[in-house]
């Protein structure tokens, strides 16, 4: 067992789910941990950070030992050096942002080397925000606290459990460069979780493949992403229909696409001949449903579709209506508050509006 | 004039059985926030049993229980020299008895769901337990607090079968408002009863007023 690396070998059951991961994770750079939800990802992240103390096996922190069932090793997460930045940020509500700030910085160990409050305060750009209240700041914003203020604590270990999925895609991008600058500047190791390529591919060295409990892949990024075909814009975690249509007219530098009856309108940033066929893949959360066409919106592709079936997500809150539009299908996510407030049920005629869509001729 | 002595004694009654509370209270209400116990359901029937329960049936068993005779009023007779029964002592046991729901059920509330994830949110800025529970915890939950004190408080102004059996009727001893009111009525003193209820009113409104108040002007966290 080297110095510098994270040993997790742990077996942990619970409402039925099965987690068995054995890796050893280098102790320098970013390694995400990256898989659809529900694999198991999170669970592995808490029992490093000693929020789930698994049924069996060993934690082993360079030399340290977290955990271990044989040796009967508990320690407890205050005292594991461990800095985890939470997929919701977790800010306390009662402090404002310096509060929150100051609350991790005091119970730093003064003596370990780390950036300085002011370093840390301007790499995140806080100075402007520090008097604020948590619930004033946008979500982009209170990501940025969440990670100054894990980083005050002087960890030995950050763990990053999907800063981004909270945030929309505009907001993903402003926060993505202080990501970078946290790779960069402050170079801790890092474990990072994630379901998106993207991400993935944009922030991490190596990547821990998962699913099912179960590790199905390690190593390089490019190395794991490219034997999986995985590549950036391409989210394999994502319900995505694909339409195929056929290009119409070019108008307004927009493309018209037919699909049965319905025209879908593109931004075309490619030059395409009338008559092509294409196909449009749409991502799930971008589509909307609506019961009678809506006039006064800014959505411009509305087409009439036929509800064919409704199943869970993973999620609780969210339903995944699958559509009929001429032959094909096409899958909206929306909340099952929507789909009940609707009463959607296979039959129903309703209008798709669908926000945006990528093609590929 | 109404004799104000009873007032005086229902006060300190109040803010001895509060401050009581407020220390066995808070740890039970904590781990009944936190815990996965199958004996959960049982002690939490347990603790709402005053809400439905008679004061008088307490009242009842608790004098018993209080008796020189038995068990824990012999123990407490033996060890302190005083009988429990007709006592100041044995007063503050039953209020606190009885108001025990209204110290328990606000803080329960208040220490559960988003408390519990600031305490591990604090675990990982590392600190302890008791650390976070003072410094993230309590600050979190003073709603809860204030509720609380304030219930148990005003709830124990107005307590009267349990006193009446536990600690009967003995002047600046046991003679608690409420039942010197009782007294008046029984005894057609008309003028000291109307009296004494109209204090005991605006008292009890007053200090409800002030919650409500306390809740509108800090909807959701206090700046501390």
């Amino acid at each position: 067992m080297s110095d510098s690396s994270l040993l997790i070998s742990l077996s942990h059951v619970f409402d039925g789910f099965h987690l068995n991961v054995t890796e050893t994770v280098p102790l320098e750079g970013v390694t995400a941990l990256f898989g659809p939800s529900g694999s198991g990802k999170t669970s592995v992240l808490n029992a490093i950070s000693g929020f789930l103390r698994p049924g069996s096996g060993q934690i082993q922190f360079g030399s340290t030992v977290w955990f271990s069932d044989a040796e009967k090793v508990w320690v407890p997460p205050h005292l594991r050096g461990v800095g985890t930045v939470f997929q919701d940020t977790q800010l306390f509500p009662h402090l404002t942002v310096r509060g929150n700030l100051d609350y991790a910085d005091r119970r730093a160990d003064p003596d370990k080397p780390g950036h300085s409050y002011a370093q840390i305060v301007s790499a995140m750009e806080l100075e402007p925000l520090l008097e604020r209240r948590p619930q004033t700041l946008s979500g982009g914003e209170k990501q940025r606290v969440a990670i100054a203020r894990t980083l005050l604590t002087r960890p030995d270990l950050l763990l990053l459990d999907e800063p981004l999925s909270a945030l929309d895609n505009a907001r993903k991008g402003e926060l993505l460069p202080f990501l970078e600058t946290l790779k960069s500047d402050f170079a801790l190791p890092t474990l990072y979780v994630s379901h998106d390529v993207d991400e993935v591919s944009r922030i991490a060295d190596r990547v821990i493949m998962m699913e099912d409990g179960k590790v199905i892949a390690a190593g390089r990024t490019d190395e794991v992403l490219s034997r999986y075909g995985l590549e950036a814009g391409r989210n394999p975690y994502e319900e995505t229909s694909t339409l195929t249509g056929s290009v119409d007219r070019v108008e307004d530098d927009l493309l018209a696409v037919r699909i049965g009856a319905a025209t879908i309108w593109l931004a075309a940033d490619v030059h395409l001949e009338a008559g092509t066929q294409i196909r449009l893949s749409i991502a799930a959360r971008d589509v909307s449903i609506a019961l009678e066409r809506p006039s006064e919106i800014s959505i411009q592709n509305m087409i009439a579709a036929k509800v064919k079936s409704i199943q869970p997500t993973k999620r609780p809150a969210f339903q995944t209506v699958t559509l009929e539009v001429d032959g094909q299908v096409l899958q909206a996510r929306v909340t099952r508050k929507a789909v009940k407030n609707l009463a959607l049920e296979p039959g129903r005629e309703v209008f798709a509006l669908i926000k945006s869509a990528t093609f590929h001729p | 004039m109404p004799d104000l002595s009873s007032l005086w004694l229902t006060a300190r009654l109040a803010l001895v059985t509060t401050f009581v509370l407020l220390l066995i209270g808070t740890p039970l209400a904590w781990w009944l926030a936190q815990t996965r116990s199958r004996f959960k359901p049982v002690i939490e029937a347990l603790i709402a049993l005053p809400l439905v329960l008679p004061p008088t049936v307490l009242g009842f068993y608790l004098l018993i229980a209080m008796s020189p005779n038995a068990p824990f009023g012999g123990f407490w007779l033996q060890a302190t020299g005083d009988t429990l029964s007709f006592s100041f002592t044995g007063l503050v046991i039953g209020s606190v008895i009885y108001s025990f729901p209204f110290m328990i059920q606000p803080l329960q509330t208040a220490f559960e769901g988003p408390v519990q994830q600031a305490m591990r949110t604090a675990a990982s800025l590392r600190a302890s337990r008791l650390d976070a529970f003072f410094t993230v915890a309590v600050p979190m939950s003073v709603r809860g607090f204030v509720t609380a004190i304030v219930l148990s408080f005003a709830h124990t102004l107005g307590e009267f079968g349990v006193v009446l059996m536990v600690g009967g009727n003995i002047p600046d001893r046991t003679r608690v408002a409420s039942i010197e009111i009782y007294e008046n009525v029984e005894t057609l003193n008309y003028a000291d009863a109307h009296a004494l209820s109209l204090i005991l009113l605006i008292i009890s409104f007053l200090t409800l007023f002030c919650v409500f108040l306390f809740n509108r002007r800090f909807p959701a966290h206090v700046r501390l």
